[in-house]
C-alpha cells in the first residue's frame, strides 16, 4: 500500500493506494498517528484503495477518535466494495462519505 | 544501504585516476628538469670536445706558421714567392687562423669563432664578421659570461639576443627570447669560442620527456592494476561473500555461515560473526520455542472460553446448536458463543448465541476478543434486555480502549420455549435465516455500530417469531473474504448456495459442509483471517 499526506492548515488529506489490510493498516497508523491533532479535520482518499478489512476500518476509527470525535473524518473516493464494508459495520454513521 | 554511496572498486578508481592526473604536471617538471640537466651536460661536453679539438688545430697552426717564418727567414723565401709558387700552402701557412676554422662549423648549427683581445680573427658565421670587435658585436652581459667561462672552464647561460643583436646578426636559431650557451677556451693569445641556443642544446626534449612519461604511466598503470587485483582477490571478494551471507542471515537464513578462510584478517572476522550469529540463532530458537508455547497457552485459553462441547444442552431438544472457529494466527479475533439465560422466576429460560469479529488479529485481538465476550455474557447473564446490554458492553469496552479496537456482533437471544427470539446487529456480517417457507435469506437488519468506541448510541433489538424448522448461519468475514491463490474471495453467492445445497442438514454437518467448501475454494491459500461459523436449528418446542 502507498501512503502520501498533505497538510493544509488543520486539514490533513491522507492518499490510500492499494490494499488497507491487516499487513498494511500498521504501517498507516504509524504514519498517520502523531499527525492528527483534536480539531483536525482529516480527510482519506480512498480512490486508489480496492480493499479494506475491519484492521483498516480500526485506523479510521481510531483518527476520528483522534481529531475528537466530532465527526470530522471524511472518506473520498470510496469504492463499492469498501462502502459496503463500511455499511455493514453501521461506521457510515460516524464518517463523512463523499 | 545506500546505494548511491562508492563502493571500494569505484573510490579506488576515481582515487587513481585523480591521482595520475594531480602527478602528470609533477612528473613533467621533474622529468624536465632532469633532461634539462642531461642535455645540458651532454652539450657541455660536446663543446668542450670540439673546442678542445679545435685548441689543437690552432696551435699546430700556430706551430706551422713559426716553423715558416723561421725557414723563411733562414732560407729568404718570402711569402709572396710562396704564394705565386703554391697558394694553397702560402694560405695555410700566412693565414694558420683562418684556416683553423676553414670548412669548419659546430655540430647542429652552433656558432664558433676566434677572438684575438677584442677582435674576431676568424669566424664559422657570417653574423661575426672577421675583423669586428667582441664589444661592440656583443653586450656586456655575455662578455662577463666568456669572461667567466675562460675562468671556470665551465659552459655559461647567456640570453641569445645577447649574441647577434648587432646589426644583421639576427637570430638564426630560434626564439630570440631563447637562451643560448656560451663556453670559452684560452689558446695562447687566442680565445675560442663556442655558442649554442637552447633550441639547439634542448632539441630532443619535449620528445624524451614525453617518452619518459609515458613510459612512467604505463608502469604505474601497470603497478595499480595488479595491486587492483590484488586488493579484489584478498580484501574485496571476501567483503562481498560476507555481506552476501549477512544478507541471506538477515532474510531469515540463520543456518548461514561464514566460510572461515582466506587472510588471518578475515579469518578473525568471519569466526567473529559465525560467533555472533551461533548465538543470536540460539536466542531466537529459544525466544521462538518460548513465543509458541506462550503462544500454545493463549490459545488453550481462548478454546477452552468457548464453548465446544456438542451437543452442549443434552437435556434440551428445542434446538440444535454447532459453531466452529479456526484462528488465521495461533490466537484469534473471531469468537462465537452460546449460554442460558433466564429460567427462574425472572421467566423462561432463553438461549443466547452470538457470533462476533475484533478488528484485527493476533494477540491484542484475542484479549479484547476476551474481554468483549465477558462483558457481553455479565450483561445478558445480569438480565438486561439485548439493546440495553449491547450499549452497556460497548460502554465498558470503549473505557481505556487506546488502541481502538472494535468488536463487530451478532446476538440472539431466543425463547426457546415460545420461539420468540430478539436479535442485535452490531455491524456484523448478515447471517443467513431459514425462515418458514422463504428459504435461505439474509438477515440484513442492523442495529448500531461495533462495539467499543466511544460512541454511545442506542441498539435496535428486532424481533422474529421462530417456528420449527427454521435456521440461523452466522458467520464472519473470514468466510466470505476467504482468498484462494488468484486472490478471488469466497463471497456470499458461494456460501448461499452451499447453504442451500445442505439445507436439510443438522448444525454440525451443515457447518462442516460449509467450511469443507472454503476450504476447497482456498486450497493452498494462506489463511489471511479466522473463520468462524455457527448453526442453529430450532425444533418444536419442549413440551
Amino acid at each position: 500500500m502507498e501512503i502520501s499526506k498533505n497538510r493544509e492548515g488543520n486539514q490533513l488529506t491522507v492518499t490510500l493506494t492499494g490494499e488497507l489490510n491487516t499487513a498494511t493498516a500498521p504501517e498507516l497508523e504509524a504514519a498517520i498517528k502523531d499527525d492528527i491533532q483534536v480539531g483536525d479535520t482529516v480527510v482519506f482518499d480512498m480512490t486508489g484503495l480496492t480493499y479494506m478489512t475491519s484492521a483498516g476500518l480500526r485506523i479510521l476509527v481510531a483518527s476520528e477518535q483522534a481529531t475528537g470525535g466530532s465527526g470530522a473524518v471524511t472518506l473520498r473516493g470510496v469504492c463499492k466494495e469498501i462502502r459496503q464494508v463500511i455499511e455493514v459495520t453501521g461506521f457510515d454513521s460516524i464518517f463523512n462519505i463523499e | 544501504m545506500d546505494s548511491r554511496k562508492l563502493g571500494i572498486r569505484g573510490l579506488l578508481r576515481i582515487s587513481v585516476c585523480i591521482t595520475l592526473l594531480v602527478a602528470l604536471p609533477i612528473f613533467v617538471t621533474i622529468s624536465k628538469m632532469n633532461v634539462t640537466n642531461d642535455e645540458l651536460a651532454r652539450a657541455e661536453a660536446s663543446m668542450n670536445d670540439e673546442l678542445t679539438y679545435l685548441c689543437l688545430q690552432l696551435e699546430a697552426a700556430q706551430n706551422r706558421a713559426r716553423a715558416f717564418d723561421t725557414l723563411a727567414s733562414s732560407s729568404g723565401v718570402t711569402s709572396q714567392d710562396l704564394e705565386v709558387r703554391n697558394p694553397e700552402a702560402s694560405r695555410i701557412l700566412t693565414d694558420p687562423i683562418g684556416d683553423v676554422l676553414a670548412g669548419y662549423s659546430l655540430p647542429e648549427s652552433g656558432t664558433v669563432f676566434i677572438v684575438d683581445d677584442d677582435k674576431v680573427v676568424a669566424s664559422d658565421d657570417k653574423r661575426v664578421p672577421v675583423g669586428g670587435s667582441m664589444k661592440e658585436l656583443l653586450e656586456d652581459e655575455v662578455c662577463a659570461a666568456i669572461g667567466a667561462s675562460i675562468q671556470s672552464g665551465r659552459m655559461q647561460t647567456i640570453p641569445y639576443r645577447g649574441v647577434f643583436d648587432a646589426p644583421g646578426g639576427e637570430g638564426a636559431y630560434g626564439d630570440r627570447d631563447d637562451e643560448a650557451y656560451v663556453l670559452a677556451k684560452r689558446q695562447g693569445n687566442y680565445t675560442i669560442l663556442g655558442i649554442e641556443p637552447s633550441s639547439m642544446v634542448f632539441r630532443d626534449r619535449a620528445q624524451v620527456i614525453g617518452r619518459e612519461v609515458v613510459l612512467t604511466y604505463v608502469i604505474l598503470t601497470v603497478v595499480f592494476a595488479i595491486m587492483s587485483r590484488l586488493l579484489n582477490r584478498m580484501v574485496l571478494r571476501p567483503i562481498d561473500n560476507t555481506n552476501e551471507v549477512l544478507r541471506r542471515i538477515t532474510s531469515g537464513e540463520l543456518e548461514c555461515r561464514i566460510s572461515e578462510d582466506g587472510t588471518r584478517e578475515f579469518i578473525a572476522l568471519a569466526s567473529g560473526i559465525n560467533t555472533t550469529v551461533d548465538a543470536l540463532e540460539g536466542w531466537i530458537r529459544e525466544a521462538e520455542t518460548r513465543m509458541d508455547s506462550e503462544l500454545s497457552a493463549a490459545r488453550a485459553i481462548q478454546e477452552s472460553a468457548l464453548p465446544r462441547d456438542f451437543p452442549p444442552f443434552p437435556s434440551i431438544q428445542a434446538f440444535d446448536i454447532y459453531a466452529i472457529m479456526n484462528a488465521a494466527k495461533e490466537v484469534g479475533g473471531d469468537f462465537y458463543d452460546f449460554f442460558l439465560i433466564g429460567g427462574d422466576k425472572t421467566g423462561s429460560e432463553k438461549l443466547v448465541f452470538l457470533i462476533a469479529d475484533v478488528s484485527g488479529k493476533g494477540i491484542p485481538a484475542a484479549l479484547f476478543m476476551m474481554k468483549a465476550m465477558a462483558q457481553v455474557r455479565k450483561e445478558l447473564e445480569g438480565g438486561a434486555e439485548i439493546g440495553q446490554a449491547i450499549r452497556n458492553a460497548n460502554k465498558d469496552l470503549a473505557i481505556g480502549n487506546a488502541a481502538c479496537m472494535f468488536v463487530t456482533m451478532w446476538v440472539g437471544v431466543l425463547d426457546y420455549g415460545t420461539g420468540r427470539m430478539e436479535y442485535v446487529n452490531a455491524g456484523h456480517n448478515a447471517p443467513l435465516c431459514w425462515h418458514g417457507d422463504e428459504g435461505w435469506i439474509w438477515l440484513k437488519e442492523k442495529s448500531g455500530i461495533p462495539l467499543g468506541t466511544p460512541i454511545d448510541r442506542p441498539y435496535k433489538a428486532h424481533r422474529i417469531e421462530c417456528c420449527a424448522g427454521d435456521k440461523f448461519l452466522l458467520y464472519t468475514d473470514g468466510v466470505t473474504e476467504a482468498k484462494n491463490n488468484v486472490g478471488d474471495m469466497y463471497g456470499e453467492d458461494r456460501l448461499m448456495t452451499v447453504a442451500s445445497a445442505n439445507q436439510v442438514e443438522r448444525p454440525e454437518a451443515l457447518v462442516t459442509a460449509v467450511r469443507g467448501d472454503i476450504a476447497s475454494f482456498v486450497q493452498d491459500a494462506e489463511q489471511f483471517d479466522d473463520i468462524t461459523i455457527l448453526a442453529l436449528d430450532i425444533q418444536a418446542p419442549d413440551e
